[in-house]
């Protein structure tokens, strides 16, 4: 159903607004904190699992609420929200930007490993991924505002 | 590519908001078009067209295009 009316937080498919949205993104936003608190109380062999359980779900709530918006909205009730998106000049920079970050990150990687290899150092994995998702997110960011400062 | 999208526009007094919600495309597509940075895929292409009432090559000039192409079926044969 296409809505005549477009707001910043948009409408279900039925037209619904307001709470009728919030509500059941909040059920979906409270599962998915349940479900990953959850399997971090059972899992993590930490000292007090409770206490990292409460942590991870309630950390996990806003995220997981957002992800039932974005599952339940009708995006044509959403303000500024154009039809046809993948034919925009955004979606081409974004492509170009993620496919340009592709070779950087391997080349990081590869770096990474190699440095790790010839240290000889015992890097903890987390730490490593998380640092690499962040340069490679900010290579993507960082190309994408160039083409779009090029346009 | 050259094009004449921004006459085009023009002429019927359209502003560049108009043309992209008419496209279903950003406000930064009609102006990336318009300066040429961005050469817009097939569907949208024959969108423009429509909206204009012309074909795609009045609105579009592609500068690398020989001016003699060759036509289909001009090459020889395979004999039978």
């Amino acid at each position: 159903m296409i809505t005549t009316t477009r707001t910043r937080w948009g409408a279900t498919r039925s037209g619904r607004r307001g709470l009728a949205l919030w509500a059941p993104s909040l059920v979906i936003g409270l599962v998915v904190a349940a479900v990953l608190g959850g399997i971090a109380w059972a899992v993590n062999p930490a000292p007090n699992p409770a206490l990292l359980g409460i942590v991870i779900a309630a950390a996990s709530l806003p995220i997981g609420t957002v992800l039932g918006w974005v599952l339940l909205v009708d995006r044509t009730s959403l303000e500024g929200a154009v039809a046809r998106p993948e034919e925009s000049v955004e979606s081409v920079w974004l492509d170009r930007a993620m496919a340009g970050a592709l070779p950087d990150a391997m080349a990081a990687i590869g770096l990474a490993a190699g440095a790790i290899a010839v240290s000889g150092k015992d890097v903890p994995a987390g730490a490593v991924l998380i640092v690499l998702w962040f340069l490679v997110a900010l290579d993507v960011a960082a190309r994408y505002l160039l083409l779009r400062r090029q346009a | 590519m050259r094009n004449s999208v921004a006459a085009c526009r023009a002429e019927l007094g359209w502003s560049q908001s108009r043309l992209a919600e008419a496209l279903g495309v950003s406000r930064q597509t009609v102006i990336s078009i318009e300066k040429g940075h961005f050469d817009p895929s097939l569907p949208l292409a024959f969108r423009l067209a429509g909206v204009f009432g012309r074909t795609i090559e009045d609105l579009f000039d592609p500068d690398d295009v020989p001016a003699t192409t060759a036509r289909i079926g001009a090459t020889a044969r395979p004999s039978v």
